[in-house]
C-alpha cells in the first residue's frame, strides 16, 4: 500500500478533533487486518465446504441403505 | 437513568478510523453509529478498545441478510481471542448514496477495574443492490482487560476509509 492513509480523533472531554496521517505501524496493522479477515474467511469457506460434503456423502449412504460414519451421522439434524 | 451526549462528528472528507477518546464519570457507554466504507463490495466494520490490536477480544454475531439467517464466530470452532471485534457489515460502494449501516452499541461498566470490559450491539443496512433485503446483526464481545475503557475506534478491513457523511455519537449512561 502507497496511500498515506488519515485518521480523526475526537476528544469527547474538549470536543477537539484532530486528524493526522497514520504511522507506519498503523498502517502494518491495516495490512494486517485485511490478511486476518482473509484468513478467517477462507477458512471458514473451507469448513463450510468440508461440511456440506459430510451431508452429501451422508445423504447418499442413507438412500443406499449403507452405515454412516460418526462424522457423517453428526450433520443430520432431526 | 440519564444519558449524556459526550461526543458526535460527521465525517467531511474519507477518513481510515473513526477514534473517540472517552471521560470518566458515568457507569456505562452507549454508542451511535451511522457508517459506511469506500470498498467496492459489503466491508466488515471492527471496533477496536484503548487503541489494543493485540489478540485481547472475543466476539460473535448473528444476522440476516433477509432470506437467510447465519450464525458467525470469530473462529471456526467459535468464538475466540481475536485482534479486534468484528461488530458489522459496512455497505457496498455501489449502494445507494444515503445507504448507511447503522448501529447501536453498549459498553456495559467500562470502569470498573473488577470486571472484563463487555459489549453488545445491534445494526443493520439496507442491502438494496444485492438482494434488495435489509441485512441485520446482533452480536456481542469482550475486551479481555480491566482496563478502564479510554478511547473506542471504528474501521473497515477491505476498503481504505470510512466515508464521508459518516456519523459516529458517544453517550455516557449513568443507571441510577
Amino acid at each position: 500500500m502507497t496511500e498515506r492513509l488519515t485518521k480523526i480523533s475526537i476528544d469527547a472531554t474538549t470536543g477537539i478533533e484532530t486528524i493526522t496521517e497514520l504511522t507506519d505501524e498503523e498502517m502494518s496493522q491495516v495490512e494486517l487486518d485485511r490478511a486476518k479477515a482473509l484468513e478467517e474467511f477462507e477458512a471458514e469457506e473451507s469448513r463450510r465446504s468440508a461440511q456440506d460434503a459430510l451431508k452429501e456423502s451422508a445423504k447418499a449412504k442413507l438412500v443406499a441403505g449403507q452405515p454412516l460414519t460418526a462424522e457423517e451421522a453428526a450433520t443430520i439434524v432431526i | 437513568m440519564a444519558f449524556t451526549a459526550l461526543a458526535w462528528t460527521k465525517l467531511t472528507s474519507n477518513q481510515s478510523s473513526i477514534s473517540v477518546t472517552v471521560p470518566s464519570g458515568y457507569q456505562d457507554l452507549i454508542v451511535k453509529c451511522s457508517l459506511r466504507g469506500d470498498r467496492a463490495s459489503e466491508d466488515y466494520l471492527i471496533m477496536r478498545i484503548n487503541g489494543v490490536s493485540s489478540s485481547s477480544y472475543n466476539w460473535g454475531n448473528s444476522y440476516s441478510d433477509g432470506n437467510t439467517p447465519t450464525v458467525s464466530a470469530g473462529a471456526p470452532t467459535g468464538i475466540s481471542a481475536d485482534t479486534s471485534m468484528r461488530i458489522g457489515h459496512l455497505p457496498a460502494s455501489g449502494n445507494a448514496a444515503n445507504n448507511f449501516y447503522t448501529t447501536r452499541i453498549h459498553c456495559y461498566s467500562y470502569l470498573d477495574a473488577n470486571v472484563t470490559k463487555s459489549f453488545r450491539w445491534i445494526g443493520g443496512y439496507e442491502n438494496s443492490v444485492t438482494s434488495g433485503s435489509v441485512k441485520t446483526q446482533h452480536g456481542g464481545g469482550m475486551f479481555n482487560s480491566t482496563s478502564n475503557i479510554t478511547s473506542i475506534s471504528f474501521h473497515p478491513v477491505y476498503g481504505s476509509n470510512l466515508v464521508t457523511g459518516s456519523t459516529v455519537a458517544v453517550y455516557g449512561y449513568t443507571k441510577a
